[in-house]
């Protein structure tokens, strides 16, 4: 009841944002921070609870019974991080968002892509969660278009096509499964998760149909996450888009399509072959060296980080495909055991699987403060190519120690946390597939090597006179930055913060690769 | 009771903070804030000392996530090394008060070097690899933040990126060794409910993962150990960061490129020894060669060098190298665990006098105003008696004269690696490290002492080194304090030998080889003042010498990496990416475009002329409704 | 016979009116042409009905017609719009919505 209540909230101050004309910014910030505190109130709780059962605060409010639309939301322990994670962001787009008279719309976007991430996690209704789905997409791209840097209208047309044709099938692909719902249960219509997502109802679907299925909702997330073959769109939208933009897109969508992935696929992970698991693993090994080797060759450290962004999300890829190839073996009541936590008995696959889900925490956290310490080196100096700027470390000490911190964590220094998810993928999927151990590790050289590439040339050596004098960051920007990497350091040290309720998620799946 | 290990790197954590925030508006105080916290670390070290010699190892663990736990072990081992860093560190932090001066940024320096010492004393006790990895990563960072410290001076960020990257490549190695070993051991029944990555646990039951595991496979995960432990040590071929590392300023040389970071590699391969020992042979014999090989190519190397700091660089290299080989050398069953006892008692002399040294080279520096080159320094023993005469202590002990520490220490390993020649049934294998060893002494005496007869003796050939001045004399104690120690340290060899793993035998050899590196001693003083300590040194030309260019080069190894790796195989392959990456990024624009151009020509049919929409109109119905007939009649 | 002769007649009305609406560039010829178009369909429409005595055709032919007058006057109130626009009622005048 209370996490509906949090939603309607939040719907409402994103529409009500059209309504202040003057101080828009105050009524932003303040209406997100009113959200995410209820967030990570209302979370905090259930940490405490420890979550029996799965799910929790679950709530059916039937629309329309004959064709099976309920509006029913519930919350499971890793979409409840995903919540903390996204009510964060959308918190500090709208503090890094410039307050002049032309950006008033901006804040109204960023509360209406907040409000309909909100929806997608929380949504147990196909038809609902398509919705938000797509309610998030809008408002990203006219923050893109109206408000963008360089092609900003060719780039939030691609953006917005690109990832549109990946929703299509999504699209197609719930519509294959409600159709064959009815077909199988007497001509009963219904949209919701628990009865579609059924991993002995979709073993039943004639095996071309269960392969379009597969691939479509496989289309649809890899393009929002983004992987290998489908990542056109990233590059010039993540470069075109204002800073807030770029935080909703780095921090937010990838989100979306993790949580695609490992929310919706993975309760269902007994219907994928092996094929398809190692073609997956396929692509994250090729996204994560791929986009290390071309983020290292980029000048504008904007176009850097989206593809550090991206390379980040091959681990995600990696450990679905590794965890499920592992655990695939494994009977349903092993996992539904009470507390699978401990270490003494050993559960295949969930190291990397847990992992991956902290990854896609950690990666939101860790884009967010690089994006936002950009924002402001771009903000002081004007420019964001790694040739115009060098050594500013001797004008903005503060600054420069922030965005190396930011790109530490990034590059996966133990005690941040980026290092926890790299470290458990980086074991589990060893576990699952040995041969996968080489490309990792040189994957992580490049990426320690332009990150390192990255400092060097933008914060140290001799200062680049061209700037002028640009002066440190004040108080209010530190606590921004400082907020995020304390939040990044907690996680690093306490990982249990968030490992203990994604375990219980796994516990409730109902044993992975219930065949 | 209360157990203060932990207290031991929480104290200099805390130290940071404190130091930083306070020394942003008091500068002086953040040396001193420093000190105090690794003063308190020594005496919680001691503390625990006394406890550990009551009650035995110490050993907490705490659940961190899934099968890792974090924690404290404590043994003799990790005692010796905790006082040793405690020590060595204080001394380096009280000495670095002065020689840091009047720096602007030096709250950002002493705040890094108490994080940096926390994070060392956090590896030595820490109870479980992953934790350890942690701290290994930390003093990895503070290293780089470190030597990058004087940030704006070019060569100092890019020695900096270099030291990052070279280590980080150790590192992942490291991780895929704890990868290894974890996917083997889990789900073990023997585990008894410890993590499978237990320091404790592993050295106590190295058997029985030994017959879990496989031979063959645990040796694989010892030697990725031993490499990550040759990144961070910087061992052959992961020694091209340190001498560049010498940007950095010389009490961070001092403290982490001397006394303490470099020596944590070592200390891993001593405190994972069990696990070496359980492996397929080959894994200690990889530990001695490469130890043993690195003591001798990094002793030709610092022959050549001008740099003052480089030479002592390629002098730490060197001596990590014959601790490693000592540890090695346990490969052999009667010296087993004594090879780590042979070992530490080195790093812990070679701390002392390798501190020493870099430190009296610091006040050398400060006069000389960083210019480190000692073909232009010159007869500085008059003009810094006190400093030089340190220096003088530094030089002997690391030469291994008697009777200082060292000659103990050092002339122990190489009888030790005699006895596994002969133990070893005279292979040829077996004969390298003892041959490696003491021609690494021979270039070890040579290249000391031409480093100290330019420093020393001669005339002053600049104007700096004409007028330089011995720096006060209060900041000279804690070099007192180490110069005593280097010399007097070699007392207590046989207890510390015994205090590491009991009874050990002090090696000896016949005496015609114990001999040997006493020769090599006389003739490498004599060759040395005859070449350097008169003026005959410039007389001699050698740069069209081929193999003076290839040694000059550093045997090309740096090249391999900076040009070859680096600049033609991955700089290409990433533009290479990148340029198919917009390719295919334009491709699908080209998607875009084609559709719009596909709309274009379409709209066309558009022409406004109304009278065509309407033929057009009734010809469609009129096709449609032909069609459905025939499609009716068939 | 009689309904095949009455719907030849229609056809033969329905192949005159769009004969002349799809000619002529008058207004006027265009309307009255449609008119005929109207009147052919309705005409054809009450023969059927009359054939098979059935009145259901013959309801629709009622409101057939009664549209028929409405989108006279529709069509000629924008007949005389163009007249004012114009000064002609040459329907080639109309050439502003295209590509």
């Amino acid at each position: 009841m209370f996490l509906l209540a949090i939603f309607i909230i939040s719907i409402l101050v994103s529409i009500g944002s059209f309504a202040f004309t003057s101080r828009r910014k105050e009524y932003a910030i303040i209406s997100s921070a009113v959200v995410m505190v209820l967030t990570v109130v209302y979370s905090l709780l259930h940490f405490a609870s420890s979550y029996s059962g799965g799910y929790v605060s679950v709530s059916n409010i039937a629309l329309s019974t004959s064709t099976g639309i309920y509006f029913s939301t519930a919350v499971t322990g890793f979409t409840d991080w995903l919540l903390i994670l996204g009510t964060v962001i959308i918190f500090i787009a709208a503090l890094i968002t410039k307050d002049n008279k032309d950006s008033r719309t901006m804040y109204s976007y960023i509360l209406i892509a907040g409000a309909g991430l909100y929806g997608i996690l929380i949504s147990r209704n196909f038809l609902f969660f398509y919705i938000f789905w797509e309610v998030v997409l809008i408002p990203v791209y006219f923050m893109i278009g109206q408000f963008g840097g360089k092609n900003k209208d060719s780039a939030s047309m691609k953006f917005f096509v690109y990832t549109q044709f990946g929703s299509l099938f999504i699209l197609l692909a719930i519509l294959t499964l409600y159709n064959f719902y009815s077909l199988s249960h007497s001509g009963v219509l219904t949209f919701q998760m628990s009865a579609l997502l059924n991993t002995s109802f979709i073993n039943t679907i004639p095996v071309l149909w269960k392969d379009f299925l597969i691939f479509g909702f496989l289309f649809g997330f890899l393009v929002k996450m983004p992987s290998f073959p489908v990542h056109s769109w990233l590059p010039d939208s993540y470069e075109s888009a204002p800073f807030p933009g770029t935080v909703i897109l780095a921090g937010g969508l990838s989100v979306m399509g993790g949580y695609g992935l490992f929310g919706i696929l993975l309760p269902v992970s007994g219907i994928f072959s092996s094929t398809v698991l190692y073609v997956l693993i396929l692509l994250g090994i090729i996204s994560l060296i791929y986009f290390a080797l071309t983020a290292m060759f980029q000048q504008s450290l904007k176009r850097m980080m989206a593809f550090a962004s991206a390379a980040a999300m091959g681990f995600v890829t990696i450990a679905f495909g590794a965890g499920i190839l592992e655990a695939g073996t494994i009977s349903a009541s092993a996992y539904a055991s009470a507390n699978i936590y401990n270490y003494s008995t050993f559960y295949s696959g969930i190291l990397e699987l847990s992992g991956g889900m902290f990854q896609i925490v950690a990666h939101g956290l860790i884009m967010a403060m690089i994006f936002a310490t950009l924002y402001f080196i771009t903000e002081k100096t004007g420019k964001q190519t790694m040739m115009n700027l060098g050594g500013i470390f001797r004008e903005a000490p503060v600054l420069s120690s922030l965005f190396l911190a930011g790109l530490l964590a990034s590059l996966g220094l133990p005690g941040l946390a980026g290092f926890i998810g790299e470290f458990s993928i980086f074991v589990g999927s060893f576990q699952a597939i040995s041969w996968i151990i080489f490309f990792l590790i040189f994957g992580m050289i490049i990426t320690a090597s332009y990150h390192i590439w990255a400092a060097q040339k933008s914060l140290f050596g001799p200062y680049n006179e061209n700037l002028g004098k640009i002066g440190d960051i004040n108080s209010k920007e530190i606590s921004i930055l400082m907020g995020l990497l304390i939040m990044i350091f907690i996680i690093g040290i306490v990982p249990n913060l968030v490992y203990v309720p994604l375990v219980s998620y796994i516990a409730h799946l109902g044993g992975i690769g219930a065949l | 009771m209360f157990i203060y290990a932990w207290l031991i790197f929480i104290s200099p954590l805390v130290g940071f903070v404190l130091s930083y925030l306070v020394g942003i508006k008091y500068r002086n105080w953040s040396g001193i804030i420093a000190s105090t916290s690794i003063g308190l670390s020594l005496l919680f070290s001691y503390l625990t000392y006394l406890q550990v010699n009551a009650s035995g190892p110490i050993h907490e663990s705490v659940h961190w996530f899934y099968s890792i736990n974090y924690g404290i072990y404590v043994d003799h081992l990790s005692l010796v090394m905790v006082l040793m860093v405690s020590f060595v560190g204080l001394m380096i932090h009280l000495y670095a008060m002065h020689y840091m001066g009047k720096d602007p940024n030096r709250h950002v320096y002493f705040a890094e070097t108490a994080l940096f010492t926390a994070g060392m004393l956090g590896l030595v006790i820490s109870s479980n690899l992953v934790f350890f990895f942690l701290f290994w990563e930390l003093v990895g960072l503070c290293s780089y933040l470190l030597i990058g410290f004087w940030f704006f001076k070019p060569n100092a960020a890019s020695a900096a990126k270099k030291a990052f990257i070279v280590t980080r490549v150790g590192d992942l190695l490291f991780l895929a060794g704890m990868a290894l070993l974890y996917t083997h051991l889990i789900g073990f029944t023997g585990l008894n409910g410890s993590s499978p990555l237990s320091i404790p646990y592993l050295i106590n039951n190295a058997g029985l993962v030994a017959a879990h595991v496989g031979k063959v496979t645990l040796g694989i995960v010892s030697v990725l150990f031993l490499a990550a432990a040759a990144g961070k040590s910087s061992q052959f071929p992961l020694h091209v960061w340190i001498p560049d590392a010498m940007e950095g300023p010389t009490t961070v040389s001092a403290l982490i490129h001397a006394a303490t970071m470099v020596t944590a590699g070592i200390y891993l391969v001593a405190r994972l020894f069990q696990i070496f020992q359980a492996s397929a042979p080959f894994a200690l014999e990889s530990v001695a060669i490469l130890g043993a090989f690195t003591a001798v190519f990094a002793g030709i190397l610092g022959l050549v060098v001008n740099d003052l700091k480089r030479i002592l660089a390629y002098s730490t290299i060197s001596q990590l190298g014959y601790m490693l080989a000592a540890i090695g050398l346990g490969g052999f069953l009667t010296i087993g665990y004594s090879g780590v006892a042979y070992g530490m008692y080195h790093l812990v002399v070679h701390a002392m006098f390798k501190a020493l040294l870099f430190m009296t080279a610091g006040s050398l520096l400060l006069a000389m105003m960083e210019l480190r080159d000692v073909r232009r320094m010159g007869g500085l023993w008059k003009r810094m008696p006190v400093t030089v005469t340190l220096m003088f202590i530094g030089a002997i002990t690391l030469a291994a004269i008697p009777p200082t520490a060292a000659y103990f220490s050092k002339d122990a390993i190489i009888d030790a690696a005699w006895t596994y020649f002969t133990g070893s049934g005279y292979g040829f294998i077996s004969f390298l490290p003892w041959l490696f060893l003491v021609t690494g002494a021979l270039l070890t005496v040579l290249y000391t002492f031409r480093m100290f007869f330019l420093v020393a003796l001669g005339k002053p050939r600049s104007k700096l080194a004409e007028e330089a001045k011995d720096p006060p004399l209060h900041v000279q104690i804690p070099l007192f304090f180490l110069a005593a120690f280097s010399l007097g340290f070699g007392i207590w060899q046989s207890h510390f030998y015994d205090y590491i793993s009991p009874s050990t035998p002090i090696p000896s050899a016949p005496i015609y080889i114990e001999a040997i590196p006493w020769a090599f001693i006389v003739i490498g003083v004599v060759i040395t003042y005859y070449l350097y300590g008169t003026e005959r040194w410039k007389h001699f030309h050698f740069s069209g010498n081929p193999l003076y260019k290839v040694v000059k080069n550093k045997f090309y190894i740096d090249y391999l990496f900076t040009n070859i790796i680096a600049e033609r195989v991955i700089l290409p392959l990433s533009a290479a990416f990148s340029t198919f990456e917009s390719h295919y990024n334009t491709s699908v624009d080209v998607v875009g475009h084609d559709t719009m151009r596909l709309g274009t020509f379409m709209r066309r049919i558009q022409d406004g002329i109304i009278r065509n929409y309407f033929v057009v109109l009734i010809s469609g119905i009129s096709i449609i409704f032909i069609i459905m007939e025939i499609l009716r009649l068939i | 016979m009689l309904i095949l002769l009455v719907a030849m007649l229609s056809l033969i009305l329905f192949t005159i009116g769009l004969y002349g609406v799809m000619t002529s560039n008058i207004g006027i010829k265009m309307m009255i042409s449609i008119e005929i178009l109207l009147n052919s369909g309705i005409l054809n429409l009450v023969a059927v009905g009359s054939y098979y005595y059935s009145s259901q055709p013959m309801l629709m032919a009622l409101f057939a017609i009664a549209i028929g007058v409405v989108e006279s006057v529709i069509g000629m109130s924008l007949l005389s719009a163009i007249y004012r626009k114009f000064g002609k009622i040459s329907i080639s005048l109309l050439k502003e919505i295209k590509w």
